[in-house]
Protein backbone atom coordinates (compact mmCIF):
# COMPACT_ATOMS: atom_id res chain seq x y z
CA UNK A 1 0.00 0.00 0.00
CA UNK A 2 2.49 2.64 -0.84
CA UNK A 3 1.46 6.26 -1.50
CA UNK A 4 3.06 6.12 -5.10
CA UNK A 5 -0.15 3.84 -6.36
CA UNK A 6 -2.09 5.93 -9.06
CA UNK A 7 -5.44 7.52 -8.03
CA UNK A 8 -7.16 4.98 -10.58
CA UNK A 9 -4.83 2.12 -8.32
CA UNK A 10 -6.28 3.96 -4.85
CA UNK A 11 -9.67 3.64 -6.68
CA UNK A 12 -9.82 -0.27 -7.56
CA UNK A 13 -7.42 -1.53 -4.79
CA UNK A 14 -10.82 -2.20 -2.75
CA UNK A 15 -12.88 -3.87 -5.18
CA UNK A 16 -10.61 -7.39 -5.94
CA UNK A 17 -6.52 -6.44 -5.30
CA UNK A 18 -7.61 -5.27 -1.37
CA UNK A 19 -10.97 -6.81 -1.16
CA UNK A 20 -11.95 -5.81 2.69
CA UNK A 21 -13.51 -9.41 3.17
CA UNK A 22 -12.51 -11.19 0.39
CA UNK A 23 -8.71 -10.91 0.38
CA UNK A 24 -8.09 -8.65 3.68
CA UNK A 25 -10.43 -10.33 5.89
CA UNK A 26 -11.50 -7.66 7.68
CA UNK A 27 -15.19 -6.99 9.52
CA UNK A 28 -16.14 -10.50 9.55
CA UNK A 29 -18.72 -10.08 12.45
CA UNK A 30 -21.36 -7.84 10.05
CA UNK A 31 -20.27 -10.15 6.78
CA UNK A 32 -21.67 -13.76 8.79
CA UNK A 33 -24.33 -11.86 10.81
CA UNK A 34 -26.21 -9.90 8.53
CA UNK A 35 -25.85 -11.56 5.07
CA UNK A 36 -29.37 -13.53 6.01
CA UNK A 37 -30.97 -11.94 2.23
CA UNK A 38 -29.82 -9.93 -0.10
CA UNK A 39 -31.36 -6.48 0.66
CA UNK A 40 -29.45 -6.63 4.51
CA UNK A 41 -26.00 -7.02 2.90
CA UNK A 42 -26.68 -4.47 0.92
CA UNK A 43 -27.82 -2.28 3.39
CA UNK A 44 -25.11 -2.85 5.77
CA UNK A 45 -22.79 -2.37 2.97
CA UNK A 46 -23.89 0.98 2.07
CA UNK A 47 -24.04 1.71 5.63
CA UNK A 48 -20.33 0.99 6.48
CA UNK A 49 -19.09 2.86 2.89
CA UNK A 50 -20.86 6.42 4.25
CA UNK A 51 -18.87 5.73 7.65
CA UNK A 52 -15.71 4.65 5.76
CA UNK A 53 -16.00 7.80 3.20
CA UNK A 54 -16.94 10.33 6.01
CA UNK A 55 -13.96 9.20 8.43
CA UNK A 56 -11.66 8.59 5.85
CA UNK A 57 -11.92 12.42 4.89
CA UNK A 58 -12.02 14.02 8.32
CA UNK A 59 -9.29 11.92 9.43
CA UNK A 60 -7.18 12.85 6.82
CA UNK A 61 -8.30 16.22 6.71
CA UNK A 62 -7.26 16.62 10.40
CA UNK A 63 -3.91 14.36 10.02
CA UNK A 64 -1.53 17.57 10.61
CA UNK A 65 -3.59 18.25 14.09
CA UNK A 66 -4.34 14.61 15.29
CA UNK A 67 -1.05 13.58 17.50
CA UNK A 68 0.68 10.55 17.03
CA UNK A 69 0.10 9.44 19.72
CA UNK A 70 -3.89 9.72 20.49
CA UNK A 71 -4.52 9.37 17.21
CA UNK A 72 -6.67 5.75 18.14
CA UNK A 73 -8.83 7.65 20.59
CA UNK A 74 -9.15 10.04 18.14
CA UNK A 75 -10.18 7.86 15.16
CA UNK A 76 -12.45 6.20 16.97
CA UNK A 77 -14.19 9.34 18.40
CA UNK A 78 -14.71 10.44 14.65
CA UNK A 79 -15.65 7.16 13.64
CA UNK A 80 -18.09 6.64 16.73
CA UNK A 81 -19.63 10.17 15.30
CA UNK A 82 -20.44 9.21 12.01
CA UNK A 83 -21.81 5.38 13.03
CA UNK A 84 -24.41 7.18 15.11
CA UNK A 85 -25.30 9.43 12.54
CA UNK A 86 -26.05 6.51 10.29
CA UNK A 87 -28.24 4.96 12.99
CA UNK A 88 -30.64 7.89 13.71
CA UNK A 89 -30.51 8.59 9.49
CA UNK A 90 -31.59 4.59 9.35
CA UNK A 91 -34.24 4.92 11.95
CA UNK A 92 -35.88 7.79 11.07
CA UNK A 93 -36.10 7.06 7.02
CA UNK A 94 -35.24 3.20 6.56
CA UNK A 95 -36.97 2.32 9.83
CA UNK A 96 -37.47 -1.41 7.80
CA UNK A 97 -33.72 -1.73 7.23
CA UNK A 98 -33.00 -0.84 10.81
CA UNK A 99 -34.93 -3.77 12.34
CA UNK A 100 -32.84 -5.50 10.06
CA UNK A 101 -29.47 -4.82 11.07
CA UNK A 102 -30.63 -4.24 14.29
CA UNK A 103 -27.54 -4.40 16.68
CA UNK A 104 -25.00 -4.50 13.76
CA UNK A 105 -25.21 -1.04 12.73
CA UNK A 106 -23.88 0.69 16.25
CA UNK A 107 -21.29 -2.42 15.78
CA UNK A 108 -19.59 -0.68 13.10
CA UNK A 109 -17.36 1.26 15.34
CA UNK A 110 -15.70 -1.56 16.18
CA UNK A 111 -15.78 -2.80 11.97
CA UNK A 112 -11.57 -3.32 12.02
CA UNK A 113 -12.03 -2.29 8.11
CA UNK A 114 -13.09 1.45 9.47
CA UNK A 115 -10.29 1.58 11.73
CA UNK A 116 -8.46 -0.18 9.58
CA UNK A 117 -8.36 2.58 6.72
CA UNK A 118 -7.95 5.56 8.75
CA UNK A 119 -4.44 4.07 10.53
CA UNK A 120 -3.42 2.95 7.57
CA UNK A 121 -4.40 4.81 4.70
CA UNK A 122 -6.40 8.27 5.89
CA UNK A 123 -3.65 9.42 8.03
CA UNK A 124 -0.83 9.68 5.22
CA UNK A 125 -2.43 10.25 2.39
CA UNK A 126 -3.89 13.16 1.35
CA UNK A 127 -7.99 14.14 1.32
CA UNK A 128 -8.74 13.05 -2.34
CA UNK A 129 -7.19 10.09 -2.39
CA UNK A 130 -8.91 9.09 1.27
CA UNK A 131 -11.84 10.10 -0.46
CA UNK A 132 -11.32 7.90 -3.39
CA UNK A 133 -9.54 5.24 -0.85
CA UNK A 134 -13.39 5.44 1.26
CA UNK A 135 -15.57 4.84 -1.98
CA UNK A 136 -13.24 1.99 -3.28
CA UNK A 137 -12.99 0.43 0.10
CA UNK A 138 -16.67 0.66 1.12
CA UNK A 139 -17.73 -0.67 -2.56
CA UNK A 140 -15.63 -3.95 -2.31
CA UNK A 141 -17.30 -4.23 1.26
CA UNK A 142 -20.51 -3.45 -0.54
CA UNK A 143 -20.21 -6.77 -3.10
CA UNK A 144 -18.98 -8.83 -0.68
CA UNK A 145 -21.56 -8.65 1.56
CA UNK A 146 -24.19 -8.72 -1.82
CA UNK A 147 -22.90 -11.38 -3.23
CA UNK A 148 -22.66 -13.12 0.49
CA UNK A 149 -26.84 -12.27 1.10
CA UNK A 150 -27.75 -12.79 -2.64
CA UNK A 151 -26.32 -16.51 -2.79
CA UNK A 152 -27.38 -17.16 0.58
CA UNK A 153 -31.06 -15.81 -0.26
CA UNK A 154 -31.36 -18.12 -3.32
CA UNK A 155 -30.52 -21.12 -1.55
CA UNK A 156 -31.74 -20.75 2.14
CA UNK A 157 -35.18 -18.96 0.61
CA UNK A 158 -35.46 -19.30 -2.80
CA UNK A 159 -36.04 -15.36 -3.52
CA UNK A 160 -33.91 -12.67 -4.83
CA UNK A 161 -34.53 -9.19 -2.72
CA UNK A 162 -37.48 -10.76 -1.89
CA UNK A 163 -39.09 -12.01 -4.62
CA UNK A 164 -39.59 -15.59 -5.43
CA UNK A 165 -37.58 -17.35 -7.81
CA UNK A 166 -38.62 -21.11 -8.13
CA UNK A 167 -42.43 -22.43 -7.97
CA UNK A 168 -44.53 -23.45 -4.84
CA UNK A 169 -42.82 -26.87 -4.10
CA UNK A 170 -39.32 -25.96 -3.95
CA UNK A 171 -38.33 -26.63 -0.54
CA UNK A 172 -35.05 -24.11 0.44
CA UNK A 173 -32.26 -25.41 2.20
CA UNK A 174 -32.95 -23.95 5.37
CA UNK A 175 -29.22 -23.85 6.95
CA UNK A 176 -28.21 -21.16 4.38
CA UNK A 177 -29.93 -18.54 5.85
CA UNK A 178 -29.08 -19.86 9.49
CA UNK A 179 -25.26 -19.18 10.44
CA UNK A 180 -23.96 -21.84 9.72
CA UNK A 181 -24.77 -21.06 6.09
CA UNK A 182 -22.96 -17.87 6.39
CA UNK A 183 -19.92 -20.00 6.96
CA UNK A 184 -20.22 -22.06 4.48
CA UNK A 185 -20.97 -19.32 1.91
CA UNK A 186 -17.62 -17.43 3.19
CA UNK A 187 -15.98 -20.39 2.86
CA UNK A 188 -16.59 -21.07 -0.22
CA UNK A 189 -15.74 -17.46 -1.55
CA UNK A 190 -12.53 -17.54 -0.20
CA UNK A 191 -11.91 -20.50 -1.47
CA UNK A 192 -13.00 -19.32 -5.38
CA UNK A 193 -11.22 -15.64 -4.46
CA UNK A 194 -7.90 -17.63 -3.38
CA UNK A 195 -8.24 -19.70 -6.72
CA UNK A 196 -8.97 -17.06 -9.02
CA UNK A 197 -5.68 -15.21 -7.61
CA UNK A 198 -3.80 -18.16 -7.87
CA UNK A 199 -4.59 -18.75 -11.98
CA UNK A 200 -3.96 -14.55 -12.28
CA UNK A 201 -0.54 -15.08 -10.71
CA UNK A 202 0.36 -18.35 -12.21
CA UNK A 203 -0.63 -16.83 -15.28
CA UNK A 204 1.09 -13.64 -15.06
CA UNK A 205 4.45 -15.71 -13.75
CA UNK B 1 3.47 20.08 28.18
CA UNK B 2 3.36 18.20 24.96
CA UNK B 3 0.90 15.63 26.66
CA UNK B 4 -1.26 18.49 27.71
CA UNK B 5 -1.53 19.83 24.20
CA UNK B 6 -2.81 16.51 22.84
CA UNK B 7 -5.68 15.77 25.55
CA UNK B 8 -6.78 19.21 24.70
CA UNK B 9 -6.99 18.14 20.86
CA UNK B 10 -9.23 15.46 21.87
CA UNK B 11 -11.16 17.38 23.63
CA UNK B 12 -11.70 19.09 20.82
CA UNK B 13 -12.31 16.41 18.58
CA UNK B 14 -14.84 15.16 21.06
CA UNK B 15 -16.63 18.89 21.42
CA UNK B 16 -17.15 19.49 17.83
CA UNK B 17 -18.49 15.32 17.73
CA UNK B 18 -20.80 16.08 20.11
CA UNK B 19 -21.80 19.01 18.88
CA UNK B 20 -22.90 17.32 15.09
CA UNK B 21 -24.52 14.60 16.77
CA UNK B 22 -27.07 16.85 18.95
CA UNK B 23 -27.70 18.26 15.52
CA UNK B 24 -28.18 15.45 13.67
CA UNK B 25 -30.53 13.96 16.97
CA UNK B 26 -32.42 17.01 16.73
CA UNK B 27 -33.17 16.92 13.11
CA UNK B 28 -34.30 13.10 13.11
CA UNK B 29 -36.18 12.91 16.68
CA UNK B 30 -39.81 13.73 15.73
CA UNK B 31 -39.07 11.38 12.28
CA UNK B 32 -38.07 8.64 14.33
CA UNK B 33 -41.37 9.38 16.83
CA UNK B 34 -43.39 9.36 14.33
CA UNK B 35 -42.00 6.56 12.67
CA UNK B 36 -41.88 4.65 15.78
CA UNK B 37 -45.90 5.37 16.04
CA UNK B 38 -47.18 5.08 12.85
CA UNK B 39 -45.86 1.56 12.79
CA UNK B 40 -47.85 0.78 16.25
CA UNK B 41 -51.06 2.20 14.75
CA UNK B 42 -50.54 -0.12 11.24
CA UNK B 43 -49.91 -2.71 13.65
CA UNK B 44 -53.05 -1.91 15.84
CA UNK B 45 -54.96 -1.33 12.64
CA UNK B 46 -53.85 -4.73 11.26
CA UNK B 47 -55.27 -7.00 13.87
CA UNK B 48 -58.22 -5.31 14.20
CA UNK B 49 -60.93 -3.45 11.80
CA UNK B 50 -62.62 -1.59 14.49
CA UNK B 51 -59.62 0.26 15.69
CA UNK B 52 -59.93 3.69 16.17
CA UNK B 53 -56.82 6.59 15.90
CA UNK B 54 -56.32 6.98 19.71
CA UNK B 55 -57.19 3.97 21.32
CA UNK B 56 -57.06 3.81 25.37
CA UNK B 57 -53.86 2.15 26.45
CA UNK B 58 -54.58 0.36 29.47
CA UNK B 59 -51.78 -1.79 31.69
CA UNK B 60 -53.97 -4.55 32.54
CA UNK B 61 -52.53 -6.68 35.59
CA UNK B 62 -53.68 -10.06 34.40
CA UNK B 63 -51.90 -11.98 37.52
CA UNK B 64 -49.25 -10.81 39.76
CA UNK B 65 -46.38 -11.24 37.77
CA UNK B 66 -47.72 -10.09 34.78
CA UNK B 67 -49.11 -7.09 32.96
CA UNK B 68 -50.62 -6.48 29.88
CA UNK B 69 -51.10 -3.35 27.84
CA UNK B 70 -54.62 -3.43 25.91
CA UNK B 71 -55.60 -0.82 23.44
CA UNK B 72 -59.56 -0.48 24.43
CA UNK B 73 -61.42 0.86 21.34
CA UNK B 74 -64.96 2.61 23.11
CA UNK B 75 -66.19 5.07 20.83
CA UNK B 76 -69.31 7.17 22.25
CA UNK B 77 -69.49 4.81 25.61
CA UNK B 78 -69.70 1.52 23.26
CA UNK B 79 -67.30 -0.75 23.58
CA UNK B 80 -66.31 -2.24 20.40
CA UNK B 81 -63.22 -4.47 21.55
CA UNK B 82 -59.64 -4.38 21.98
CA UNK B 83 -56.22 -5.35 20.59
CA UNK B 84 -53.79 -7.25 23.60
CA UNK B 85 -49.87 -7.20 23.55
CA UNK B 86 -49.27 -10.74 24.28
CA UNK B 87 -45.30 -11.37 25.49
CA UNK B 88 -44.66 -15.62 25.31
CA UNK B 89 -41.72 -17.20 26.78
CA UNK B 90 -42.76 -20.56 25.46
CA UNK B 91 -41.27 -19.97 22.07
CA UNK B 92 -38.68 -21.88 20.29
CA UNK B 93 -36.00 -19.14 20.78
CA UNK B 94 -36.75 -16.36 23.36
CA UNK B 95 -39.82 -14.31 23.53
CA UNK B 96 -42.65 -14.26 20.97
CA UNK B 97 -44.05 -10.75 20.99
CA UNK B 98 -47.67 -10.02 19.19
CA UNK B 99 -51.22 -8.03 18.71
CA UNK B 100 -54.07 -10.04 19.11
CA UNK B 101 -57.23 -8.36 18.24
CA UNK B 102 -60.48 -9.22 19.91
CA UNK B 103 -63.92 -8.27 19.22
CA UNK B 104 -66.50 -7.69 21.85
CA UNK B 105 -67.78 -10.60 21.49
CA UNK B 106 -64.84 -12.42 22.63
CA UNK B 107 -63.69 -13.62 18.84
CA UNK B 108 -60.43 -13.03 17.69
CA UNK B 109 -60.02 -10.91 14.39
CA UNK B 110 -56.10 -10.70 13.81
CA UNK B 111 -52.77 -11.29 14.65
CA UNK B 112 -49.48 -9.54 13.77
CA UNK B 113 -45.63 -10.63 15.48
CA UNK B 114 -43.92 -8.13 16.71
CA UNK B 115 -40.72 -9.70 18.10
CA UNK B 116 -39.86 -13.49 17.91
CA UNK B 117 -36.63 -14.91 17.27
CA UNK B 118 -38.11 -18.15 15.78
CA UNK B 119 -36.22 -20.46 12.85
CA UNK B 120 -36.32 -18.75 9.86
CA UNK B 121 -38.58 -20.57 7.63
CA UNK B 122 -40.51 -22.41 9.90
CA UNK B 123 -41.14 -21.20 13.52
CA UNK B 124 -41.57 -17.57 11.53
CA UNK B 125 -44.18 -19.25 9.40
CA UNK B 126 -46.44 -18.88 12.50
CA UNK B 127 -46.73 -15.06 10.98
CA UNK B 128 -47.93 -16.34 8.22
CA UNK B 129 -51.66 -15.92 7.72
CA UNK B 130 -51.65 -19.96 6.60
CA UNK B 131 -51.30 -20.41 10.37
CA UNK B 132 -53.11 -17.70 11.85
CA UNK B 133 -56.20 -17.37 9.87
CA UNK B 134 -57.28 -20.57 11.75
CA UNK B 135 -57.86 -18.25 14.95
CA UNK B 136 -59.82 -15.53 13.28
CA UNK B 137 -63.51 -15.37 14.43
CA UNK B 138 -62.84 -18.30 17.00
CA UNK B 139 -63.78 -17.80 21.07
CA UNK B 140 -62.62 -19.85 23.99
CA UNK B 141 -66.34 -21.29 23.36
CA UNK B 142 -65.71 -22.49 19.71
CA UNK B 143 -62.56 -23.72 19.90
CA UNK B 144 -60.10 -25.99 21.88
CA UNK B 145 -57.46 -24.13 21.85
CA UNK B 146 -54.48 -26.84 21.66
CA UNK B 147 -52.64 -28.10 18.77
CA UNK B 148 -54.40 -31.12 17.09
CA UNK B 149 -51.31 -33.54 18.77
CA UNK B 150 -52.24 -32.43 22.00
CA UNK B 151 -56.37 -33.11 21.10
CA UNK B 152 -57.24 -29.83 19.98
CA UNK B 153 -58.73 -27.86 17.67
CA UNK B 154 -55.48 -26.11 16.17
CA UNK B 155 -53.75 -27.42 12.80
CA UNK B 156 -49.49 -27.17 14.06
CA UNK B 157 -47.12 -25.78 11.36
CA UNK B 158 -45.64 -28.80 10.28
CA UNK B 159 -41.82 -29.36 12.28
CA UNK B 160 -42.63 -26.11 14.41
CA UNK B 161 -45.17 -28.00 17.29
CA UNK B 162 -42.93 -25.94 19.93
CA UNK B 163 -44.05 -22.30 18.32
CA UNK B 164 -47.28 -23.23 17.56
CA UNK B 165 -47.94 -24.87 20.85
CA UNK B 166 -46.69 -21.13 22.22
CA UNK B 167 -48.75 -19.08 19.62
CA UNK B 168 -52.01 -21.19 21.04
CA UNK B 169 -51.67 -21.21 24.56
CA UNK B 170 -50.62 -17.39 24.25
CA UNK B 171 -53.96 -16.74 22.37
CA UNK B 172 -55.65 -18.53 24.75
CA UNK B 173 -54.15 -16.42 27.85
CA UNK B 174 -55.37 -13.19 25.47
CA UNK B 175 -58.79 -14.42 25.39
CA UNK B 176 -58.53 -14.82 29.11
CA UNK B 177 -57.06 -12.03 29.78
CA UNK B 178 -59.60 -10.08 27.31
CA UNK B 179 -62.63 -11.84 29.76
CA UNK B 180 -60.90 -10.65 32.74
CA UNK B 181 -60.46 -7.05 31.66
CA UNK B 182 -64.34 -6.65 30.81
CA UNK B 183 -65.40 -8.66 33.34
CA UNK B 184 -63.88 -6.05 35.57
CA UNK B 185 -64.67 -3.09 33.82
Amino acid sequence: MSTKNSIGTVLTEGLWRSNPVLILLLGMCPTLGVTSSAINGIGMGLATTFVLIMSNLVVSAMRGIIPKKMRIPCFIVIIASFVTIVEMLTQAFTPALYKALGVFIPLIVVNCIVLGRSEAFAYKNSVFRSLLDGIGMGIGFTLALGIMGTIREILGNGSILGNPLFGEHFSPMLIMIMPPGAFLTLGYLLGLANYINRMRARKGA
Amino acid sequence: MKGFKDVIILILISTISGFCLSLVYAKTQAKIEAVKQESVRTALKNVADFMTDDPKKVDFEFSETETIPIYDVTINGEHLGAALEITTPEGFSGNIVFLMGVNQRGEITGFQILDAKETPGLGTKAADKAFWGQFVGRSLDTMTFKVKKDGGDVDAITASTITSRAVTHALEKGLKAYQAYRGGA
